[in-house]
């Protein structure tokens, strides 16, 4: 339902498909029916959130129970923003076109650490007082969950409860709770105190923090009864686990805009920078008659003729073939195309590559992270130079003529040599491409490379690592170009201060709290879109809060700090990322968890990767 | 094979997407729907839709069309409709599947039903400046043309027919303008021009409702 207030400014903003819901499948209920409504927030723009695939499984999976009804909200863009405010219009659900201000549960999904002035942006433009503190009353309940709340710290104040780890279980768990707290006349603080009791929920309020003189943290106590170690949920049985077999088709193109297929959770790898990787450990695969169900229902709900097969690691899936094999049995006759994201330079070739083009041809990514065998040993990321080029061979005779390649600069231990070797292995592509003599004749190659400002991450074993200084970013990114000759490779990078931002809160603490609201306060928001950040001024306000960016930033934490996320725990044990810091220190690799169990402390769940059958063990 | 013209109107939330957007979401119900669409067999195949003339974000379509072709010649047209209804989203409802007789290139002419409020303005006031500005003679305005250059146009010779009335809440325009792809004129244009002399929010509801070849025969 188009919200009747906002109806006559439509045509003053841009895009107003993002504001008029409407689209196929959106859920719509009858509010006699309904006892919980629930606001799914996402911190972007419409055209970034309904890319977002666990919007999509949370959303169905809400709207399937008769007394929820779970509606999409996304932050409106500056123009839109503007006249809210001017003509006092409250945020409100796409949905229903009601203000969310009322709402039983507000929930984010927290993907991004620049968009977390967005989240505070829309609780005020929905009239809902930011500070949890401040909310009273069993209503009004502000949540989040997403790779982001493993340290939520930086938003400890605004937010009622956490969720940690998978969503689908545990947040239809809080909600029956909620109601029946309602039922019993019970209070918002009862509630949140049992909420703590559940696994995987985390209620900030329910800890205090004591700092030492230098800023580190000195001590995080529980309040009493309340855990002090929250340990994430996991979803062990993939195959039974809810997935939806309809998405929410926009009106307007969205960033991914195509049907979205998961095939497993987690990765074998243990690259040294991902976080994902360990956060969703350990590795669960969804079986291939499973997967070709939900695609062809999918499919044929919502008209699109695109699958996308999403996971950490596409080629790693062991059944890989079997999966293409069946879904090109009936895509190809409905003209439906299939794309392989996320795939390993060690794990293609041309079978893969032929189902990717039966119908549509599309874009070829790597990412070997690093440019020297000595850095990607470093991060173990495991791929060879000579895999990357075989790799790029099969797909210039398979007719590809673009190839894009993926790094990171700003590696623990990184030198210039290090960052050079980008430039060199591009070369390497580049000629690898003139070797071959099936290549597309008149056609030129082009190699394009990106790459980002490394952030060190919680639960990785780079967690102590200090990132690099904006200045000497600019120098390496600016010593890669001048290394670049060949016009046929084309170099992107981020801006520096844009990761230097993301790192103060990657690792932040409970005192940023205070940094967000102001920065809110002076009109700081969509950080991470290039027409609004504000370096410069964020600066100002960290400092003017009495703290130091660099602090969080550029300092090398000791091994024996007490971090703001040690009392969250993924599985993953913490000497077991020392030990993987140490072994990054001597450039020394670890197998993979197919080749061998390395005891990060996953095998606990008692299932996935962990209990396959290992070569090692053959 | 076998040609179809299919017949929808265009509102509600689907008023606000562009045309580009309405050509995405059309081809998904055509997918999704099970009839045998036919695809085209280019580099990167897709299924074969033509529109008639495409529509601006914001207006209402009462008279919208778009060709696709059938590769089973026997399949009853007369459930198209149905079928295509239950893939569109809110807005976009077919309500008629017929054999093309005219050709797109033969639209000439477009009727526009504009109906216009304004808080801020009493509408007898609203009716007399209407009123005025059609009877200018000439009505001046720039408009960019395929290169992106600016031209300056007489939009007062390019009104085929006006007619203004006073309604209960506001004013209703109807206007004849030159549509088609030899010459298109954007009432837009003209409610512009109107917003910014009067300097007043004025919200202006546009409805396209028919479409005419030279002759101002409907397009069927």
């Amino acid at each position: 339902m188009i919200n009747k207030q906002i109806e006559p400014f439509l045509l003053q903003v841009q895009k107003p498909g993002r504001y008029v819901g409407g689209e196929i499948n959106s859920v719509h209920k009858d509010l006699k029916d309904v006892d919980v409504r629930f606001a799914f927030c996402f911190p972007d723009t419409y055209e970034i959130g309904m890319s977002h695939l666990g919007m999509k499984i949370l959303y169905s999976q809400f709207n399937e129970v008769p007394h929820i009804w779970c509606e999409r909200v996304f932050a409106p863009w500056i123009d839109m923003e503007k006249i809210m405010l001017e003509n006092n219009i409250p945020l409100w659900g796409l949905e229903s076109g009601d203000p969310i201000t009322d709402f039983e549960f507000i929930g984010f999904t927290l993907q991004y650490e620049l968009s977390y002035t967005n989240i505070l942006q829309m609780l005020k433009l929905a009239n809902i007082p930011i500070r949890s503190c401040d909310r009273k009353g069993l209503k009004q309940i502000v949540a989040a969950g997403g790779p982001c709340a493993c340290n939520a710290e930086p938003l400890a104040d605004f937010f009622d409860l956490f969720f940690i780890g998978e969503g689908e279980e545990v947040d239809l768990e809080v909600i029956e709770l909620f109601r029946k707290c309602r039922d019993e006349g019970r209070s918002r603080e009862e509630f949140l105190f049992l909420c703590s009791q559940i696994e995987g929920v985390y209620v900030p309020s329910l800890y205090t923090v004591e700092y030492n003189d230098d800023g580190t943290l000195k001590a995080f106590t529980p309040k009493q009864g309340v855990p002090a170690k929250i340990h994430k949920r996991i979803i062990m049985e993939l195959d039974e686990v809810y997935y939806p077999d309809k998405f929410v088709v926009p009106l307007i193109e969205i960033i991914h805009d195509r049907v979205v297929q998961e095939i497993f959770r987690g990765c074998i790898r243990g690259c040294r920078f991902c976080q994902a990787g360990f956060l969703n450990r350990p590795v669960r695969e969804k079986s291939p008659d499973t997967i070709d169900k939900q695609c062809h229902a999918l499919c044929r709900n919502t008209g699109y003729d695109e699958i996308s097969l999403s996971s950490l690691s596409s080629s790693d899936y062991t059944q890989i073939r079997e999966l293409l094999d069946r879904l090109t049995q009936w895509s190809l006759k409905e003209s439906v195309s299939l794309s392989l994201p996320s795939m390993r330079v060690d794990g293609f070739d041309e079978k893969i590559l032929s189902k990717l083009k039966t119908v549509r041809k599309s874009g070829l990514t790597f990412a070997p992270e690093a440019g020297t065998q000595r850095m990607r040993d470093v991060i173990n990321k495991n791929v060879t130079e000579e895999e990357l080029v075989n790799t790029c061979s099969v797909a210039f005779k398979g007719g590809w003529t673009a190839v894009k390649l993926y790094f990171m600069i700003g590696l623990p231990t990184e030198t210039l040599d290090d960052v050079l070797g980008i430039g060199d292995l591009a070369q390497t592509v580049v000629n690898t491409y003139y070797k071959n003599e099936n290549r597309q004749k008149g056609k030129q190659v082009k190699v394009t490379i990106s790459t980002s400002a490394f952030i060190p991450k919680p639960f990785t074993p780079f967690q102590w690592e200090p990132q690099t200084a904006v200045e000497e970013t600019y120098e390496k990114q600016k010593a890669l170009k001048n290394n670049i000759t060949s016009r046929k490779i084309v170099y992107n990078y981020h801006d520096a201060k844009v990761s230097y931002l993301e790192g103060v809160f990657a690792r932040g603490d409970r005192r940023l709290c205070a940094v967000i609201e102001e920065a809110v306060n002076r009109g700081l928001h969509f950080d991470g879109w290039d027409d609004c950040f504000d370096f410069d001024g964020w600066i100002q306000v960290i400092k003017d809060c009495g703290l130091d960016p660099d602090f969080y930033v550029t300092r090398r934490r000791s091994f024996d700090e007490l971090l703001p996320w040690d009392h969250i725990d993924y599985g993953v044990s913490k000497s077991f990322l020392l030990s993987e810091c140490k072994k990054a220190y001597a450039n020394t690799p670890t197998p993979n968890c197919r080749e061998k169990c390395s005891g990060c402390g996953a095998a606990k769940y008692g299932g996935g990767v962990c209990f396959e059958k290992h070569k090692s063990m053959v | 094979m076998k040609n179809i013209r299919v017949w929808y109107k265009k509102d509600g939330a689907c008023r606000y997407i562009s045309h580009l957007d309405v050509n995405r979401a059309v081809m998904r119900a055509m997918q999704m729907s099970g009839v045998p669409f036919w695809h085209t067999e280019g580099f990167n195949s897709r299924m074969y839709v033509s529109f008639s003339l495409p529509l601006s974000l914001g207006f209402k379509g009462d008279y919208e069309s778009f060709d696709a072709k059938l590769t089973d010649e026997e399949y009853p047209i007369n459930e198209i409709a149905d079928k295509l209804n239950a893939c569109l989203p809110e807005g976009i409802h077919v309500y008629d599947v017929c054999a093309p007789v005219m050709k797109p290139a033969q639209i000439v002419y477009a009727l526009f039903d504009i109906s216009c409020e304004c808080r801020e303005y009493d509408s007898d006031k609203l009716y007399d400046f209407i009123s005025d500005f059609f009877k200018r003679e000439h009505i001046i305005t720039e408009k960019k043309t395929k290169k992106g250059t600016l031209k300056e146009i007489d939009l007062k010779e390019n009104i085929v027919r006006y007619n203004v009335e006073r309604m209960d809440t506001g004013v209703k325009i109807t206007l004849v303008l030159p549509a088609g792809i030899e010459k298109n004129i954007n009432p837009m244009l003209l409610t512009d021009i109107m917003e910014k002399e009067l300097d007043k929010k004025v919200h202006f509801f546009i409805t396209r409702s028919r479409l005419y070849n030279e002759n101002f025969e409907d397009f069927v």
